[in-house]
C-alpha cells in the first residue's frame, strides 16, 4: 500500500512540476522585492512589519492559489483523460488512490513554502532588525491551514465539478476565518435556533484562525509550542476525517 | 500598396490612436478637469467591517490601508484634500492590526499639527497604548505632548517613566523622566532618576549630565533640610 501511495504522491508532485507551479515563487520573490525596495518610501517606519505581513499573507494566498487550480480538477482530470482507470485497474485502492493525490499535492505545498520561507528569510535581511527565526512557526502554521485546505479540496473534488470544488474550499476557506465571527454573531441573535445554528456552523467548518499566527510572529511574539502542538492535532484531525469521507464517497462513485 | 500592407497600417494606426486615447484620458483625469474630478473620490468602510472581510489578511489589509493613508496624507500635504477622512482611515488601521505602532504615532503627530487638536492626539496614543503597553515610543509621545504643549510637568514626568519602564526604552526616556520631575519640583523623585541613569547608562556625556544634576539636587535639597523651603540662595556677597 505504501508504495502505491508514495508512486501516486511522486507522480503528483512531478505534474505539478511539469504545470510550472514553482513560477509561482519567483511571481513570490518579485512581490518581496517590491514591498521592500520599491514601496520602502511608503512605509514610514513599518519597514519591517509591513515586509514581513506581505510575505507570509503571500504564501498562504500562492498556497490557496495552487490548491484551488491544482486540487479542484486533479480527479475529474484523470476521469476525463481515462487515466483513472488504468490506475484504479492496477492492485490500487480508492482511498489509496486519492491519498497518493493528497500527499503528492502537499509535497508540492511543502516544497513551495519551504523555497518562498527560504526567500523570505533572505528579504528580511534587508530590513534591518526584522530578520528572526520565529517566522518558522509562521511557516509551519501556513503549512498545516493549506494541509486542510487541500484536504478540503480533495473532498470536494471527489463528489462535484472542478469549479465547484475551487468555490466550495474557497467558501470554507473564507468562512473558516469567520467561524468565530458567525459564532459570535449567532450568540446575539434573540432566538434559541439560530444560536444553535451558529455554533454548529463553528465546529462543522474548520476554524483557520487557529493557523493565523502572522499577526502575532510580525509583531515579535513567540507562538508558544502548545499553540503550535494544539494546531498540529487539529489540522490532522480535519485532514484525516475529510480524507476518510472523501475515500467513502469516492468509492462509491461509479467511474466512466 | 498590397491589401496586406494596409491593413498592417490600418491596424498599427488603430492600435497608436487606441494608446493615445488611454493616455490622454488618463492624463485628462489626473488634471482634475473632469467633472467632480479634484473632488474627494475615497471611501473607507468601517474599521469594524474590515476586520471581518479581510479574513485572516488583517495586517495586509491594515498596511494596504497605511499605504492609501500614506499618500491621501501627501495629497492634503499639496492642497489636493482636507483630510475629511482622516478618522475613519486610522480607525480602520488600527481595529485591522491594534499593534501598529507607527500608525498611532504618526496619526497623533498629524492630529497635533495639522488639527491643533492636543488632546485627540493624546486619546490616539492612549488608545495606541492599551494595545501596545511595553512601546516606549508611544508612551514617552504623550509625555512629550504634556512637556512641550501643556507645561504639564507631573503628567509629563508620569509618562516619561512608564516610557523608561518599558523594555525597548534607552536613556532617552529616563533622561527626560529625570528632567520633567526636576521641573516638577519633585527633587527626591529626580535624584533617584538621576541616580539610576548614572548607574545604568554607558553613555560618557549622559554620565557626566547625570553627576552634575544629582550634585546641584543633593545641594538643593540639604539647603531644603538646613533653611527650609523659602531658601531662596546663597547671599551675595557685598
Amino acid at each position: 500500500m505504501t508504495g502505491n501511495v508514495q508512486a501516486l504522491a511522486m507522480s503528483t508532485f512531478r505534474e505539478s512540476v511539469r504545470d510550472r507551479v514553482f513560477y509561482l515563487v519567483a511571481v513570490f520573490g518579485l512581490i518581496m522585492l517590491a514591498s521592500t525596495a520599491v514601496l520602502s518610501p511608503l512605509t514610514v517606519g513599518a519597514q519591517g512589519k509591513i515586509m514581513s505581513d506581505v510575505g507570509l499573507g503571500s504564501m498562504v494566498i500562492f498556497g490557496l492559489l495552487v490548491i484551488l487550480f491544482m486540487g479542484s480538477g486533479m480527479v475529474r482530470k484523470e476521469m476525463d483523460k481515462g487515466t483513472i482507470l488504468t490506475i484504479l485497474s492496477k492492485p490500487v485502492g480508492r482511498r489509496e488512490y486519492l491519498l497518493g493525490k493528497f500527499l503528492g499535492l502537499n509535497l508540492t505545498l511543502f516544497c513551495m513554502l519551504a523555497v518562498m520561507g527560504i526567500v523570505f528569510l533572505l528579504m528580511t535581511l534587508m530590513a534591518p532588525g526584522t530578520f528572526s527565526l520565529r517566522f518558522l512557526a509562521a511557516f509551519f502554521m501556513a503549512f498545516l491551514e493549506l494541509t486542510v485546505i487541500n484536504a478540503v479540496v480533495i473532498f470536494f473534488s471527489t463528489c462535484v465539478s472542478p469549479m465547484l470544488a475551487a468555490v466550495f474550499t474557497l467558501g470554507v476557506f473564507m468562512v473558516g476565518h469567520l467561524s468565530s465571527s458567525i459564532r459570535d454573531f449567532g450568540m446575539m441573535q434573540g432566538t434559541v435556533i439560530q444560536q444553535k445554528t451558529s455554533v454548529v456552523i463553528f465546529y462543522l467548518i474548520p476554524n483557520l484562525e487557529v493557523f493565523n499566527v502572522r499577526g502575532d510572529v510580525v509583531h515579535g511574539e513567540i507562538v508558544a509550542v502548545d499553540h503550535l502542538l494544539m494546531a498540529l492535532v487539529y489540522a490532522v484531525s480535519w485532514t484525516i476525517l475529510l480524507l476518510i469521507l472523501g475515500g467513502g464517497i469516492f468509492s462509491r462513485r461509479e467511474l466512466r | 500598396m498590397t491589401v496586406n500592407r494596409q491593413a498592417t497600417l490600418i491596424r498599427w494606426l488603430l492600435f497608436l490612436c487606441v494608446g493615445v486615447l488611454m493616455v490622454g484620458t488618463l492624463t485628462w483625469h489626473d488634471t482634475g478637469q473632469v467633472s467632480g474630478g479634484r473632488n474627494e473620490k475615497l471611501y473607507f468602510p468601517s474599521g469594524k467591517f474590515l476586520v471581518e472581510s479581510s479574513v485572516g489578511f488583517r495586517g495586509m489589509a491594515a498596511d494596504y490601508l497605511w499605504f492609501r493613508f500614506v499618500q491621501y496624507y501627501g495629497a492634503f500635504a499639496k492642497g489636493h484634500n482636507d483630510l475629511r477622512y482622516f478618522d475613519s482611515i486610522i480607525d480602520g488601521i488600527v481595529r485591522l492590526d491594534p499593534r501598529f505602532v507607527e500608525a498611532y504615532h504618526f496619526a497623533s503627530l498629524v492630529k497635533w499639527s495639522d488639527f491643533g487638536d492636543f488632546p485627540g492626539s493624546i486619546d490616539m496614543l492612549k488608545r495606541g497604548v492599551l494595545h501596545n503597553p511595553d512601546i516606549a515610543k508611544l508612551k514617552f509621545q504623550i509625555g512629550f505632548t504634556y512637556y512641550v504643549f501643556y507645561r504639564d510637568m507631573p503628567r509629563a514626568a508620569f509618562w516619561f517613566e512608564q516610557a523608561a519602564a518599558c523594555s525597548d526604552a534607552t536613556d532617552f526616556e529616563q533622561r527626560f523622566a529625570a528632567f520633567a520631575r526636576y521641573r516638577a519640583g519633585d527633587d527626591n523623585v529626580s535624584l533617584q532618576l538621576w541616580k539610576k541613569l548614572y548607574a545604568s547608562t554607558e553613555n560618557g556625556q549622559i554620565r557626566s549630565l547625570a553627576e552634575k544634576m544629582i550634585g546641584k539636587l543633593t545641594r538643593r535639597l540639604e539647603n531644603r533640610k538646613i533653611y527650609g523651603d523659602n531658601f531662596i540662595g546663597p547671599i551675595p556677597e557685598i
